[in-house]
């Protein structure tokens, strides 16, 4: 990841890891944990991240400043380990919206010549 | 079996960086020991070790690029990718080359030592072009430029020095294949770094 921040299209395109885990954050603030599970939820288990990829991604992510380090807490619907949670910043919003639109056109753009959706 | 689990992923997290281990290792343990509990739950032993061919393969992987990204932010790294590299590979190959001359002190063939200089120098000039203007690959055309600059400076006067000694026959140039192949590629590097400086002061006065 650069030093420099660039802007969103200059981010792109991203690698599935690092979609699928601003993805998770678009909506709520999250742990590593609940990130894995929506990243497997959302992929139908396509996708199982190992912790090595996961906090690789993160602190990429954290370097790029599209994540940020939210507090520190327990989850309640787990036990009363503390848990570091994350939240996506303005930036990583952008970058995630820039994505988004970047696969809008390519799925225009194969309906346009007739290739069906599954 | 998570337990146990637990403890063995903790010990191979030691093959990360430092630096990484600080900031992410009790993480790490922690969502592996969620991911051994919800592999148990669902699949008891099999889940486990299911899990294990999972997570090796993501250790090996991952501990490779963060120590490699370790690598790379050490300070040594940084340094020799400053701009200071390319100077100090001239020294160097200008040392060696100039250490090569002291074989050649011989006015009978005065000519192979001009002819050396003339390539090293130019050698010289090319790497000056890039210390001037680095270009992301710079680093590819220094090192390229030390092992030229190596290479004619231990094996080309040492050749010359066989041919003046007798050692290497003196046969005429055109029954010398070795010889012609020899010249041409002594010649062929200065040749090609006088037209890239030339090029470059082309490029500089149009800017």
């Amino acid at each position: 990841m650069p030093n420099k921040l660039l802007t969103p299209e200059e981010m792109l395109p991203l690698t599935p890891a690092i979609f699928h885990i601003l993805l998770a954050l678009a909506d709520d603030e999250r742990h590593g944990y609940s990130i894995m599970q929506h990243v497997a939820e959302t992929t139908d288990g396509q996708i199982k991240m190992g912790p090595g990829t996961l906090y690789g991604t993160i602190k990429r992510l954290l370097a790029a400043k599209m994540i940020e380090e939210s507090d520190e807490r327990p989850d309640p619907k787990l036990d009363d380990e503390r848990r570091r949670y994350y939240k996506l910043t303005p930036f990583g919003r952008k970058v995630l919206s820039a994505e988004v639109s970047r696969y809008s056109k390519m799925v225009k753009t194969a309906r346009a010549v007739g290739v069906a959706t599954a | 079996m998570i337990s146990v689990s637990g403890k063995i992923y903790r010990q191979l997290l030691r093959l990360y960086p430092q630096a990484h281990r600080r900031d992410y290792a009790e993480q790490m343990a922690q969502l592996f020991r969620d991911q051994c509990r919800d592999a148990w739950r669902a699949k008891r032993s099999t889940g486990i070790v299911k899990l294990w061919l999972r997570v090796l393969p993501d250790v090996a992987k991952t501990s490779v690029m963060e120590q490699i990204a370790a690598i790379e932010r050490n300070q040594i790294m940084k340094f020799i990718n400053s701009k200071n590299a390319p100077t100090i590979l001239l020294i160097v190959g200008l040392v060696l080359a100039a250490s090569s001359f002291s074989q050649l002190i011989m006015p009978v063939h005065g000519l192979f030592v001009l002819v050396i200089m003339a390539a090293s120098l130019a050698i010289f000039a090319k790497a000056i072009i890039e210390l001037l203007q680095p270009s992301s690959e710079w680093w590819k055309t220094a090192i390229r430029t030390f092992v030229l600059m190596f290479i004619y400076a231990i094996f080309m006067p040492a050749w010359a020095k066989l041919k003046i000694t007798g050692a290497i026959p003196n046969i005429p140039f055109s029954e010398d294949p070795e010889g012609i192949a020899i010249v041409v590629s002594l010649f062929a590097n200065p040749i090609v770094a006088a037209i890239k400086l030339l090029q470059f002061l082309i490029q500089r006065r149009k800017n």
